[in-house]
């Protein structure tokens, strides 16, 4: 197989394991306090760590969970999304924080294989989580 | 199929010197955040092979046989972006650590990342109140936009 092929094979797996959606937005509420939880998170697969294969659709309006050849999983985008739901709820966000994660190895999602080669099939996941009150 | 695995490998191996191993990311959506990150490869989990260079973030420098993952290198990087944004203070601290193995425990990566939400400070309103207590109760604080 060429790596071409193998390139064309891994987007391909890496779009359909996106098609549930890479992301999320989930809130909990605090009944005692009335303050809610957010946690907003994307995830995406790039080639040398710098070309985007596919990832969760960040977009607030889109057709579909997920993006190919677009990078999604971004600080800006995330947080852009994690600004407009407080503001559209009519609270404001605290104590909010960053946890990213990045994988420089490619590991096949489902299975506990990783090619062990570092840097040529990479993993970012970006998870902003906050209080708003 | 050597020379497919070579090329591969020496693509990755450029992809890791050009990636560099200190990041700092900052993103002003609403309020102004920062995300700083220091990477190091260890041979056998311990030796440090090379690590984030802490005073020239985002670029492709690295200490070689050195280990800058420290809390401390990397306060200095939210540091940094404190001064490049002129906010006045970092709220909402969290650092936390991620480790990746490659050929069992070979080779590590790992790295440490602090999170932070940059705060500016209000310019002071003029009162008229003689009262220095009063003057002090009107400073305002307001997040960087």
């Amino acid at each position: 197989m060429s790596l071409l092929e193998s390139v064309k094979l891994a987007g391909a797996v890496l779009a359909a394991a996106c098609c549930s959606g890479c992301f999320t937005l989930d809130v909990g509420r605090l009944d005692s306090t009335g303050d809610e939880n957010l946690l907003v998170t994307n995830y995406g697969w790039y080639l040398f760590n710098w070309i985007p294969l596919a990832s969760g659709n960040a977009s607030k309006r889109h057709w579909t969970p997920w993006v190919l050849f677009r990078d999604d999983v971004t600080m800006d985008k995330v947080q852009r999304r994690f600004i407009d739901y407080a503001r559209d709820h009519g609270k404001v966000p605290t104590e909010m924080s960053y946890h990213n994660y990045e994988s420089i190895l490619f590991e096949v999602p489902g299975s506990n294989f990783k090619i062990p080669i570092p840097y040529l099939f990479t993993y970012r996941e970006i998870q902003l989580s906050g209080v708003l009150k | 199929m050597k020379l497919r695995i070579l090329t591969a490998a020496a693509l990755a191996a450029l992809a890791a010197l050009l990636n560099g191993c200190s990041t700092v990311r900052i993103s002003r959506e609403g309020v102004t955040m920062v995300e700083a990150e220091i990477s190091g490869w260890y041979l056998l989990s311990f030796i440090p092979l090379g690590s984030g260079d802490p005073e020239s973030p985002n670029g492709s420098g690295c200490k070689l046989f050195r280990d800058t993952t420290t809390v401390q290198n990397s306060l200095s990087l939210v540091d940094w972006a404190l001064k490049r944004e002129h906010a006045d203070f970092a709220d909402d601290l969290n650092t936390y650590t991620t480790d990746e193995y490659i050929f069992i425990a070979l080779f590590r990566r790992h790295s440490i990342h602090t999170s932070a939400k940059l705060v500016k400070m209000a310019p002071i309103r003029e009162t008229f109140a003689d009262d220095a207590t009063s003057a002090r109760k009107n400073r305002r604080f307001e997040t960087c936009r």
